[in-house]
């Protein structure tokens, strides 16, 4: 996997420091995650070739996840929506938002499976203008939207990786046992944290209608 | 809780107070309380008793910045610099040029460090240390290696070599080594030992150093311990120090070093326990007046008032006297007369602001400090590398290419030919206006040359003050030289 930054890069790295991000983050199944620390986070379509097993996610209208198939998705936040569909332990990792830098990487300033996106339009949302659209104003660290997103071209490697996150020790434990045979041969030093913000509240019941009356203020 | 290691994988513990504005709080109030201790206790480092203020134009005691003036130049060339409130001196130089030297790793690039930062640092120091002085000199020849700064020079009447430089202008520009490494105390260790280096090379200078760094780091990291459990903590990582040499770079200095006539081992062993049992003694007299402790430590008398080991001990004292009162600690620090106030007040200063966080630094100082914008930059940077989250460092200036000759500023300096309000340019520090431009002419009875100051505020944050002496007697007049004598010639034939 080769590695190139754009024309740009470091107009974009300009870009993240004045909107104070330096993280770019990406969930996945902690089942999957040895498999990610051997040969990092590969797109779909370089998954099917190295013929790597994954799970399918749907993706707004059928057929569109073919569409994104040679992209990574890492965002500002982890995102909760998603992980809240998955049953199982899950595992975030950390990147340096540089990433952002890579060459032929695009901008969303929103969730890409929405009906509004299609990828011939938002794969070329590649410039300063379009990176500076995920962001509230020029100097905001807020998002335009939570669910903004940075799509990478064919993969990232684990050179990468600063952190993976889990949502509890015991999850982190297991991690750990399972990425054992692994961990002398990573590139890197890379640190296995908890930390419980990064996942969605287990319990967390989405109410059908918000009756803000009836939420006490703390 | 111990931490886990399992190949590359290291288990952090969880994360939960990391939130980037607390850290940034305990790091700004280090760097901001350490620059205002040191700019309270400028006006009185050499002051022996108060009638000597009053020649500075202060009153005893000092708990207000005000503006003063300190004659420098030596005895026949006199000048008065004049410092305005809020000016700090060299203590708060060289730590700002220390944390340009930081990468977002948390390593020093001391290469830089010696052949940039302090090269330069020559034109605009303020109070500066003979011995900093020494090898900052030294570091600025091509030939030199920042691993290996050997250089002679002069204390009173004694000549001194970098082997016996152990003064405390090491320990007092460390704390961005601890606040960039708050998380990790290896890296902290090594990296404050291999920068004390660069200029010092008597374990006293080093111990003072890395002591310094570690109360710094600990203090930082929260309230969960009381100060006694602090001191005893710190008195056993004391104790079990040893010189790292499991680094390529500490190995090549102390095989240098022990070409020497003394083993750099053995004089290490007697320091940590020198400044275990001073530590001990400051303990003993906490409840006596803090000038009994100074005393104790030899902060009074001139040959020990310097020493790197003395001068953290009394930081740690009057840290452990004032700590909850940040004010009131500045103040006490900048009256004990007769001991190195600026230094000791800025050590002092970082770990009270560290412990208390920069809400507790009273804002009326803070507003009026020198670099106040750049202070907090810095402060940004370091809790973004102590987090492990900064890019790159973007402290250092944007150099644009060499202008023409009148526009650089160290060519300006020399030909005395500075004007007010105009652009200048500077090979380390890029583009700067010049806000104040002085002028005076020296000598003892008749003037003897004239030295022009000139204050210079750059772009990128921090302001230097520059000077420079031309003679007013036109070259022929000057002493003639005397001829270069022959070397006499060898005769081969008998």
């Amino acid at each position: 996997m080769t590695l190139q930054l754009k024309a740009n890069s470091d107009a974009i790295r300009d870009a993240l420091r004045r909107h104070g991000r330096y993280e770019l983050f990406h969930w996945t199944p902690a089942a999957r995650l040895p498999s990610v620390l051997e040969q990092g986070l590969l797109c779909r379509r370089e998954l099917e070739a190295r013929t790597v097993a994954y799970d399918a996610h749907g993706y707004g209208r059928a057929g569109k996840e073919e569409d994104f198939a040679g992209f990574v998705c890492v965002s500002f936040l982890p995102s909760w929506g998603m992980m809240r569909r998955e049953t199982g332990p899950l595992a975030v990792i950390e990147m340096p938002s540089t990433i952002a830098g890579i060459d032929r990487s695009f901008y969303c300033p929103d969730n890409t499976a929405r009906n509004d996106y299609e990828f011939d339009e938002v794969s070329t949302w590649t410039e300063l203008e379009h990176f500076e659209a995920l962001f509230a104003g020029p100097n905001e660290w807020k998002l335009s939207n939570l669910q903004a997103e940075v799509w990478i071209p064919d993969g990232i490697p684990v050179d990468f990786f600063r952190t993976v996150y889990f949502r509890s020790d015991e999850d982190l434990q297991d991690a750990l046992r399972a990425c054992e045979p692994l961990a002398a041969n990573l590139p890197r030093e890379l640190n296995f944290r908890v930390k419980m913000t990064h996942f969605p509240d287990p319990d967390y019941e989405k109410p059908d209608d918000l009756d803000w009356e009836e939420i006490p203020i703390r | 809780m111990s931490e886990q290691v399992v190949g590359k994988i290291v288990v952090l513990e969880p994360e939960q107070q990391t939130r980037r504005d607390v850290v940034f709080e305990r790091v700004a109030g280090a760097l901001m309380g350490g620059a205002i201790a040191d700019a309270l206790g400028w006006p009185t480092e050499f002051a022996r008793k108060p009638e000597d203020l009053h020649a500075a134009g202060l009153r005893y005691p000092i708990t207000e910045f005000t503006a003063w003036h300190k004659r420098t130049g030596g005895r026949f060339l006199t000048r008065i610099d004049n410092i305005q409130p809020g000016d700090y001196s060299d203590d708060t130089q060289l730590t700002l040029s220390l944390a340009r030297a930081i990468r977002p790793d948390g390593t020093v690039e001391h290469e830089y460090f010696a052949q940039q930062e302090l090269r330069y640092w020559l034109d605009y120091a303020r109070g500066a240390g003979a011995t900093v002085t020494a090898a900052a000199r030294n570091a600025s020849r091509t030939r030199s290696d920042w691993r290996w700064n050997y250089f002679r020079f002069k204390r009173g009447k004694h000549d001194l070599d970098y082997r016996g430089a152990g003064a405390n202008g090491a320990a007092m520009r460390m704390s961005p080594v601890a606040l960039a490494n708050a998380n990790d105390p290896d890296r902290a260790y090594v990296e404050a030992w291999k920068n004390a280096a660069v200029t010092h090379g008597h374990p006293r200078a080093i111990l003072g150093a890395v002591v310094f760094a570690e109360a710094l780091r600990r203090l930082l990291r929260g309230h969960d311990q009381t100060a006694d459990e602090f001191i005893a903590d710190l008195r056993r990582w004391v104790r079990s120090l040893r010189p790292p040499s499991d680094d390529p770079d500490v190995r090549y200095w102390l095989t240098r070093w022990n070409e020497g006539p003394e083993q750099f081992d053995q004089l290490w062993a007697e320091y940590v326990s020198e400044i275990d049992s001073m530590i001990g003694r400051a303990i003993e007299l906490r409840s006596q007046p803090l000038e009994e402790t100074y005393r104790v430590l030899g902060c009074f008398h001139p040959a020990t008032k310097g020493s790197g080991t003395a001068s953290v001990v009394a930081a740690l004292a009057l840290f452990l006297h004032h700590g909850k009162n940040f004010e009131r600690l500045a103040i006490a620090g900048a009256n004990i007369l007769g001991s190195d106030t600026d230094t000791i007040g800025a050590m002092a200063g970082s770990m009270c602001g560290a412990w208390l966080g920069y809400v507790e630094i009273p804002e009326r100082w803070a507003a009026i400090m020198a670099d106040y914008s750049y202070l907090n930059r810095v402060a940004e940077y370091l809790t973004l590398v102590s987090m492990r989250q900064a890019l790159d460092n973007d402290l250092r200036a944007r150099v644009s290419s060499i202008p023409p000759p009148p526009m650089r500023l160290l060519d300006a300096m020399k030909r005395q030919d500075i004007q007010d309000r105009r652009p200048y340019w500077h090979p380390l520090f890029g583009t700067g206006r010049v806000i104040k431009a002085e002028s005076q002419n020296v000598g003892l009875r008749q003037p003897r040359g004239r030295v022009v100051m000139a204050t210079v505020q750059f772009e990128f944050g921090q302001t230097c003050k520059f000077s420079s002496f031309l003679s007013l007697k036109p070259p022929s007049e000057e002493r003639p030289r005397r001829p270069k004598r022959k070397a006499p010639q060898m005769r081969l034939d008998i």
